[in-house]
């Protein structure tokens, strides 16, 4: 009994890693109808910025988190200023596949190289935000960390699934998506939501890089598999459901757990990728994706 | 043919030239890379088939080599072919799955690939483990280290020489034109190309020329390791594509050499080299997504242009053999006007008790119509009153709920799209649908192969395109816009684009030919056009025009069809349709707007 609960813990606390990727994924896929591949290494640079602030030069922590937060932000305004602008407002996203796989694509080898000179390539972790060693509850192993990437992931999954659903704002961006053209014309500013939603994916996926690297401990290309499991969380919510993305992001989380602790411990993530890639080939239906125009 | 041959040549010269020297071996690197990315550009560039599986089959060739040679002692060469055929038949075997998603579920699915694999061969002690294998014999070996590598390395160029000449054949056939089709499958089944084969075909192919390059990279290295199945050997892959130009086998050859020759290069580029990756990426997308090759094409352009006076222009030059008016083809069988047909020769087309239903929404309710011979016949009706629905179901783009199709006695309510348009169906889109990046020539030939059938190893050997471009140029002066036939189709106008696409629908000279709203969008003038141009088809073929004009309708159909609610309400010739109470009541009041607008001049 303990030992599944133990699973149930680890898996929960993996899928959360998932299932906040998959939210940032699908909110802006919602909005800008492209994947930001460069999700993961959002939460890369929130992990090792704070480690090098607050750890190497003595920064106060949370001076330290906001002036990372505040650079994430900018590096998103910056890239959607330049390279968004053009390519959705010049028509050169037209291109479906193209535009949703590789602008970012692009972005996320930027950001690698960048992380690589700025902060090496050895892995590091930001300061734990609730220090102390893992909780022993009855035989249950709980990692702080854990506990904040779940509770961070469920609040920000069941946050966006509401205001998507019941508030105005929420509407205007689904909105954005379906047809930007048709949004603009009845007085939605698309362009502001593509820009504003994509600073804040940003800043969330830096924020749970920091409240997670404890777990995992990140280096200067820890973001493009990040990025890739989002992608295939989000892919089970159709791309465009955050609510959706964060059940599939957990259940992924826990499959691994129980492919890893009864079937194979070294074969547990190649057996993942195996059930996920059948799902997705033989019941394709399943995910809801959306129609992509070549 | 001469592209092949430079490849090849300016490959074995460089080789030469370089003298076995660090970027020698640099260049030897970056050709078995490009075997890759051509192969890449015919299936993600050019036909859009997303799979991101091209670094384990990479990895599989060389892998491969690398065992058979060195722990069974097969020579390299044979150990390059057995690997290749042997990618081919997991190629084909894993492709027969993954092809059958959607585009999106197969670059997803694809994208997986890597991680499992190369975690098993990290793993696999059978496999070298972390360190790989090493040992592997050159290609060709030689006295000594670098004349074994520019022995290997003209072995390699004229490799990739081949490589450029079968794929350069491919896209110029008409197999590479289906191929450019592949991804609207609406559009391929509408034309009778059988989608599912042609894209296993490419996977296939796609697989073989990976494990080529692994097997070239391999016997050249003379050393492998799991590096070459990841997701990072992809990533480069794709960046070598894009940056190169991912709709040019020459561009995907540049590609490869260039970003390995910046990763060769100095330290200073090499350690920026994500960087510099990411930014060229980020250029070519924004700026030219055709990449290098297509800028360097476009100054080329440039130069010419300013040589001559006028801009050239490009119709004709060619010199497909332009027929004047008339029929398209007298050498094909089409079926002659009505009278011309034997006495008890099924008709063209009988639908009995056609249903379909949406959720709750009866589209079409047991309609029967009978299309007994050539000539004009028009289905006309409000808004939602299931004309399209009908039409789809006829030519077979949605399954019935109920009723059979029956095409000149054939039943055929339970085939596919492509199967009856082989049959004879051919038809229009409300919306039109045309290839970007494609003349309109080629455009209406991807009608008429008659290649729909070959397999595309056949290809090679033998292109059909050239004919298929003489019907499609026949088929263009028919309808009268054969000075376009260069065009670039985005810029056309509406009218070009109806009477393109009424080109391509005519040209495989169908039996059944059906229209949905032809004249929408049209003005008076050229409403006259096309009632001129749909009168005269109508003596060679049956065809069925779904339209809101009622004037233009009844001016030229011989046979009229009201559909109301799903339900077929009137069934007459022109004169009764005129005086039918019906007409007067249901449709003047909800369209008698459209056909006032629309008088025929």
């Amino acid at each position: 009994m303990t030992e599944f609960g133990n699973l149930v813990l680890s898996g929960l606390t993996s899928g959360a890693i998932y299932a906040v990727l998959a939210v940032c994924l699908a909110l802006w896929f919602r909005v800008a109808n492209m994947l930001n591949l460069a999700a993961g290494d959002f939460a890369m640079i929130g992990a090792l910025g704070v480690d090098l602030l607050a750890r190497v030069h003595g920064w106060n922590l949370g001076l330290a988190i906001v002036t990372v937060l505040a650079v994430i932000a900018l590096i998103g305004l910056v890239y959607d200023l330049i390279v968004l602008r053009i390519a959705v407002d010049w028509g050169r996203a037209r291109e479906g596949i193209v535009a949703i796989f590789f602008f970012t694509f692009a972005l996320s080898f930027v950001l690698e190289g960048v992380a690589q000179q700025v902060f090496g390539t050895v892995v590091h972790a930001a300061p734990a935000l609730w220090p102390g060693n893992a909780l022993d509850l009855h035989g249950l192993h709980v990692q702080r960390a854990g506990l904040l990437v779940i509770g961070f992931a469920v609040l920000v999954g069941a946050g966006l699934a509401l205001c998507l659903r019941f508030t105005l704002v929420g509407k205007a961006m689904a909105a954005c998506g379906e047809n930007a053209i048709g949004a603009r014309i009845v007085g939605i500013d698309s362009r502001r939501f593509r820009r504003g939603i994509f600073v804040l994916t940003a800043v969330l996926a830096g924020t749970f890089g920091i409240l997670g690297s404890p777990i995992t401990g990140f280096v200067y290309n820890s973001g493009a598999g990040l990025s890739l499991s989002g992608v295939v969380a989000a892919a089970f919510a159709g791309f465009t459901r955050p609510g959706r993305a964060v059940l599939a992001g957990l259940a992924i989380g826990l499959l691994e757990a129980f492919l890893s602790g009864y079937v194979s411990t070294a074969y547990g993530e190649t057996l993942l990728y195996g059930v996920l890639a059948a799902v997705m080939l033989f019941r394709p239906q399943l995910m809801g994706l959306p129609e992509v125009a070549h | 043919m001469a592209s092949a041959v430079g490849v090849a040549l300016a490959g074995v010269i460089a080789v030469i030239a370089l003298q076995g020297t660090y970027y020698d071996s640099v260049l030897v690197l970056a050709i078995a890379y490009a075997i890759v990315t051509i192969g890449m550009a015919v299936q993600i560039g050019y036909s859009n088939q997303l799979a991101f599986s091209q670094s384990v089959f990479m990895g599989m060739g060389a892998y491969a080599v690398a065992i058979l040679n060195t722990r069974y002692g097969w020579p390299v060469p044979l150990a390059l072919v057995v690997a290749v055929l042997g990618s081919g038949v997991v190629g084909a075997a894993v492709g027969s799955v993954v092809t059958r998603a959607p585009g999106l579920a197969l670059a997803l699915a694809t994208v997986l690939f890597p991680i499992p694999v190369t975690t098993y061969v990290t793993y696999s002690t059978y496999l070298g483990g972390y360190t790989g294998i090493g040992g592997i014999e050159p290609l060709w070996a030689g006295d000594s280290a670098s004349s074994s590598l520019i022995q290997s390395g003209i072995v390699a160029a004229l490799i990739l020489g081949l490589c450029v000449l079968a794929c350069g054949r491919i896209l110029r056939s008409g197999v590479g034109l289906e191929l450019a089709l592949s991804s609207d499958e609406r559009t391929a089944a509408a034309l009778g190309i059988l989608t599912s084969r042609r894209k296993l075909e490419l996977f296939v192919l796609g697989s073989m020329l990976a494990a080529l390059g692994g097997s070239v990279f391999a016997g050249t290295q003379v050393v492998v390791s799991s590096d070459l199945f990841s997701q990072t050997t992809e990533l480069t892959l794709l960046v070598m594509l894009f940056v190169g130009g991912r709709r040019s086998l020459i561009g995907a050859i540049v590609g490869a050499i260039g970003i390995q020759y910046l990763a060769g290069s100095t330290t200073l580029v090499n350690t920026h080299l994500l960087v510099i990756e990411g930014v060229l990426l980020t250029a070519v997308l924004l700026f030219e997504p055709g990449g290098l090759a297509q800028i360097a094409v476009n100054a080329a352009h440039a130069f010419q242009q300013r040589g001559t006076s006028q801009h050239p222009t490009a119709l004709d030059d060619r010199g497909p053999s332009v027929r004047p008016t008339g029929p398209p083809r007298p050498d094909q069988v089409v079926p002659g006007p009505g009278g011309r047909r034997p006495e008890g020769v099924a008709p063209t087309l009988v639908c009995q008790g056609l249903s379909r239903r949406f959720g709750g929404l009866v589209a079409v309710d047991a309609v029967s119509l009978e299309v007994p011979r050539p000539g004009l016949y028009g289905i006309c009706g409000p808004n939602g009153a299931g004309k399209s629905t009908l039409l789809e179901l006829i030519a077979g783009g949605l399954r019935l709920d109920a009723g059979r199709v029956v095409l000149e006695g054939q039943d055929v309510s339970h085939w596919s799209a492509a199967e009856r348009a082989q049959l004879g169906v051919a038809r229009t889109f409300q919306m039109v649908r045309l290839m970007r990046h494609r003349s309109v020539l080629d455009n209406v030939a991807v009608a008429c192969l008659p290649s729909h059938r070959t397999t595309m190893a056949r290809a090679i050997a033998r292109s059909d395109l050239e004919q298929a471009r003489e019907r499609a140029h026949a088929a263009l002066t028919r309808v009268g816009v054969a000075h376009l036939a260069h065009t670039d189709p985005g810029r056309l106008t509406l009218e070009g684009q109806r009477m393109v696409e009424m080109a391509r629908a005519i040209a495989a000279a169908p039996r059944l030919l059906l229209l949905d709203e032809p004249a929408s969008g049209l003005s008076g003038a050229q409403r006259g056009r096309l009632a001129e141009l749909l009168s005269g088809l109508g003596e060679e073929m049956a065809v069925v025009v779904v339209e809101h004009d009622l004037e233009l309708l009844a001016s030229i159909a011989s046979r009229l069809f009201v559909l109301i609610q799903g339900r077929l309400r009137f069934e007459g010739d022109a004169d009764d349709f005129r005086r039918s109470d019906l007409v007067r009541t249901e449709l003047m009041g909800l369209i008698g707007g459209a056909a006032a607008a629309g008088e025929p001049g």
